[in-house]
């Protein structure tokens, strides 16, 4: 008797200890949980703090020609269309570039358009601390216009590609009740300041020239 | 020396009646030998089928694992609109439409273009991959969208317009045995080829 109970004993050990390496492989993160970003999401005009990096998205538009405002007025034609968002980001640490952000609509990723002449947003010298603001684009296939997952496309403002964990802002937008305009503006990127409420303000031009520059 | 009268002399060595060790040159050609019936079982002395790249036209559209790519023309000149030779310099630009059908940004090397022209041979790696609407210098190309690209080579070599060339199109594929990197793309193969004369 004292033998069975023993025998029922180990096989009951036997059975947990198996069951808890199992859980612990099921808990257990594969490599692309352990190398993906940490998401901070967050809507259209919405402050997202990262570690590294606030960004704020203040207006999305679409449009069918984008031109560059500040660079005699190239214009730039699509097969597809044109994704403009107008973007204040704020570099914590270090200076950072923008030229890892991605826009995700459904299972696609679009990577950010790099053609402007400098200085856009993608290509901005930011300083730590310095709020900058200035619009980005991306390229899109025109069928996503129809696309159902526009109500949730995903702006993924990361400053390194992946494999890297690192907290990042990512901004959900809804393209369903954007019109296509005929051209938007990529003007180039500008330095703001703080407001009284620490919120990034455009520079008023009393600061800008008593700052000496 | 001698022996005590009784006792006989020791008896002559003899050499042992066995069979003589196979000396290691025998062993080695045995080897050569198995090594070369391995490779004729294995099929290693079976003529290679020789296949020519397919031949397509100015404007078809060759249909890849994940870029469409069709070659709209070639010319040679001084410059363009973002770039100018060097003295003693032309540029060779070939004009390509491309689109990207995967659902990611792939990089340019999935599609790779040669140019040969009698004895000058512009391999890969051109000089600018470039799209000719603003000169952005492509490294990436976007999902579902269209995109024409210039691929331009700096050449010293003896080319003119109406010279006889030939624009090869290589593929480079994700390579799934990459354990590291699903996503990095295997070596470049040939896949069509397109006779034309440069403008």
């Amino acid at each position: 008797m004292r033998r069975g109970v023993r025998r029922a004993a180990s096989i009951a050990a036997a059975a947990a200890l198996v069951a808890a390496a199992g859980a612990i492989v099921a808990a257990t993160p594969g490599d692309d949980q352990v190398f993906e970003v940490l998401r901070v999401d967050g809507a259209v005009g919405e402050r997202l703090v990262g570690r590294v990096q606030t960004a704020t998205v203040t207006g999305v538009e679409l449009a069918d020609t984008l031109r560059f405002g500040y660079a005699g007025g190239t214009v730039v034609e699509t097969e597809g269309v044109w994704l403009v968002a107008d973007i204040t980001v704020v570099d914590r640490i270090e200076s950072l570039s923008l030229t890892y952000v991605q826009l995700e609509i459904g299972d696609r990723v679009f990577n950010l358009y790099r053609g402007a002449p400098y200085p856009t947003a993608t290509s901005f010298e930011s300083q730590p601390g310095i709020p900058y603001a200035g619009p980005i684009a991306f390229e899109l296939p025109r069928e996503v216009l129809d696309d159902p997952a526009r109500r949730d496309a995903r702006l993924v403002v990361r400053y390194v590609p992946d494999g890297i964990v690192e907290t990042v802002p990512v901004v959900h937008l809804d393209l369903t009740d954007l019109e296509v305009e005929a051209r938007a503006d990529l003007d180039e990127a500008r330095t703001l300041t703080f407001d009284e409420a620490g919120e990034p303000a455009p520079v008023e031009p009393d600061d800008a020239a008593g700052s000496g520059s | 020396m001698s022996y005590p009268r009784n006792v006989s002399s020791p008896p002559r060595l003899q050499p042992r009646a066995h069979p003589r060790r196979p000396t290691w040159a025998l062993v080695g050609a045995g080897g050569v030998l198995a090594a070369i019936g391995i490779v004729a079982a294995l099929g290693g002395f079976a003529d290679t089928p020789i296949t020519k790249v397919p031949t397509i036209a100015i404007g078809e559209v060759y249909e890849g694992q994940q870029i469409d790519v069709s070659i709209e023309g070639a010319e040679v000149g001084r410059q363009t609109a973002f770039l100018t030779a060097d003295d003693g310099e032309q540029l060779v630009i070939v004009s390509a439409l491309v689109v990207n059908r995967a659902d990611v940004p792939v990089s340019n090397r999935a599609i790779q273009l040669v140019v040969l022209m009698g004895d000058v041979r512009l391999l890969e790696d051109p000089d600018a991959i470039v799209t000719p609407r603003d000169g952005e210098t492509v490294g990436s190309l976007q999902p579902g969208v269209p995109t024409l690209l210039q691929y331009v080579w700096r050449t010293r070599g003896d080319v003119a317009s109406g010279d006889d060339a030939v624009v090869g199109i290589y593929e480079a594929v994700p390579d799934p045995n990459d354990i590291y990197d699903p996503g990095q793309l295997g070596l470049p193969n040939p896949v069509r080829r397109i006779e034309l004369v440069l403008a």
